[in-house]
């Protein structure tokens, strides 16, 4: 029964950590949504170089939810970027 | 690196890399073929031979184009585009889209006469797979946007939890060792050869597929206001003014000779694509299609747009030498290598295992990767067999490719492993010893061109002779995937 309960707690901490990675790509695309919007006379010039920066980072960004040691403050970062990203996207001068 | 961090890398490496590694698998493969797609596509149409590499562009042909422009155009055709003759391909194509495909005639720079060449897809065949796995558009586009992202994320866990042996594991492949071992050497020293190779790849595909893993959300502030469209004639897009006099000055503004032209809007955009260069960035001037005045040449690129275009030529490898995509096909290969053996040793590593899940994989495996190799072998060799002027052959040899990869997952799924390990190996091994006599009875000696079909031939039999190798290896390693 223990071996069971661990194994859930591993599968449960894994889902976390899955789900915190999805939440940090999408706190990429509003980040860069939002500092994109934030110049439309350069939107040509960052929107390339978001994406140039942006691909650079992913993958870093993405495994940095199984790098850090608790899975609820993979979850919790990833929150709170894709927060503030939301709403840096939706307060555009 | 904690062992605790490390678990949780590795967990993110295996599983990760099992969804994706068969996807993986068939976009470097297909993109390592892709390489060559120009050479493909004159091997695939052997009728095009009769042009040789050193064909100069004459205004006769270039007249007979713009007659052929005209009449596409007349006859409520969609625009065409023309692309002009060059050192991998001589020949003078007009093509458009049709919905899958370009497709169109083909015509003899020097003569302007039409070279009556087989229907078929060619290499673009393999291009198109690479980048959409032949998925409805935008669909497939994002599922591969999607696998390369999590790709870039399974070789960085890769390379951190390889980190501290990188350097040792440049010099170790034990092929005497158990199959795991064998396998984990071979996946590692794969992996860390080419690791430059590797990143570049990666980013620069993570770059081109950016549009659709990485979109730009407009705030409302930003949204432009719909407008209503008027409604108007069809625009005529053929070129009225000489074409060959358009080309004649896009030539001496660009200083080299063009590439291709494309047609729409009553203008007429000439570029030149910069030979031997990693930069993707080609060279434009556009003229008036209805007086061939000059109206425009494109400004150089910023430094920011030289660093997108160079990513891009880095990746796509259109416009550099043969040397260089010779090494980026090495590397293509050795990329291929290293995710077959990553996914054959998650199954190696787990013989202790019975449940049907490892089962699965191992029968996956054997489709997956030995299907794949074996229907791009029967497409090589269905463009051979099949009649070369059959309206619908294109179509046909797709439907060959897949037919053969649907097979041989029906067989890995019905049939015992070993059974269908063994079957499918055959089949490789027969398909590719068989395509070069095969070449050489269905193709004329005349429409031979040495060089070309001597490597792909060679490439074929290679296959075989690998695939025939595995199969006498087999008695001494039982438990193979």
């Amino acid at each position: 029964m223990p071996a069971i309960g661990n194994g859930m707690i591993a599968l449960q901490n894994y889902s976390l950590r899955l789900v915190a990675a999805l939440l940090l790509w999408l706190a990429l695309v509003l980040w860069g949504s939002a500092i994109v919007n934030y110049f439309p006379a350069l939107s040509a010039v960052t929107t390339q170089a978001y994406r140039i920066l942006a691909s650079a980072i992913a993958p870093v960004v993405l495994v940095s939810a199984f790098w850090v040691h608790n899975p609820r403050n993979a979850l919790g970062t990833g929150i709170i970027l894709v927060l503030s990203g939301g709403i840096a996207l939706a307060m555009q001068p | 690196m904690t062992p605790a961090r490390r678990a949780r890398l590795a967990w993110m490496h295996r599983w990760a890399g099992l969804v994706t590694g068969w996807f993986a698998f068939a976009i470097f493969f297909t993109g390592t073929l892709a390489l060559f797609d120009t050479e493909l596509t004159r091997w695939m149409q052997p009728e095009t031979a009769i042009v040789p590499y050193n064909s100069q562009l004459t205004t006769q042909a270039l007249e007979r184009a713009q007659q052929l422009l005209y009449e596409a155009d007349k006859a409520g055709s969609s625009p065409s585009f023309l692309l002009l003759p060059e050192p991998r391909d001589p020949t003078l194509r007009i093509l458009h889209y049709d919905g899958h495909k370009f497709v169109g005639p083909i015509l003899d720079p020097s003569t302007g006469k039409s070279i009556m060449a087989r229907n078929t897809e060619g290499g673009s065949f393999f291009f198109n797979f690479h980048y959409t796995l032949r998925i409805p558009s935008p669909w497939g586009e994002r599922v591969v946007a999607g696998i390369a992202f999590t790709f870039a994320a399974i070789m960085l866990s890769g390379i951190l939890l390889h980190l501290k042996r990188l350097m040792p594991d440049y010099f170790t492949l034990r092929l005497q060792a158990s199959l795991p071992r064998c396998l984990l050497d071979l996946h590692v020293i794969t992996g860390s050869a080419m690791l430059p190779f590797h990143i570049m790849i990666v980013w620069t595909g993570l770059l081109l597929t950016a549009e659709n893993a990485l979109p730009v959300i407009q705030s409302s502030a930003t949204v432009p206001t719909v407008q209503t469209t008027v409604t108007t004639a069809p625009v005529h897009w053929s070129p009225h003014a000489s074409l060959a006099l358009m080309i004649q000055k896009a030539q001496t503004s660009l200083g080299r000779p063009p590439s291709y032209g494309l047609f729409d809007d009553e203008k007429t955009t000439i570029s030149a694509i910069r030979h031997n260069s990693l930069n993707a960035n080609d060279s434009t001037v556009v003229f008036n299609s209805l007086t061939g005045q000059f109206l425009i040449k494109t400004a150089p690129a910023s430094d920011l747009e030289d660093i997108y275009y160079v990513m891009s030529g880095l990746h796509i490898s259109r416009s550099m030498g043969v040397l260089l995509r010779w090494i980026w096909f090495v590397g293509g290969t050795v990329s291929t290598i290293m995710i077959a053996s990553g996914l054959v040793y998650y199954t190696a590593k787990q013989k202790k295992h019975t449940q049907p899940t490892f089962c699965l994989v191992q029968r996956l495996n054997i489709a997956v990767m030995g299907g794949l190799v074996c229907s791009s072998l029967s497409l090589f060799a269905s463009n051979r067999l099949l009649p070369a002027h059959w309206q619908v052959r294109s179509s046909a040899e797709i439907w060959v490719f897949f037919s053969v990869w649907a097979s041989c997952l029906l067989l890995c799924l019905i049939a015992p492993i070993q059974k269908s390990r063994q079957i499918i190996t055959w089949a490789i091994g027969l398909a590719g010893f068989s395509l070069p006599p095969i070449d050489f009875i269905a193709v004329p000696l005349a429409q031979w061109e040495s060089t070309l079909h001597l490597t792909i031939d060679g490439f074929c039999a290679l296959a075989g002779l690998i695939a025939m190798g595995y199969m006498y290896s087999l008695p001494t390693s039982k438990h193979h995937d």
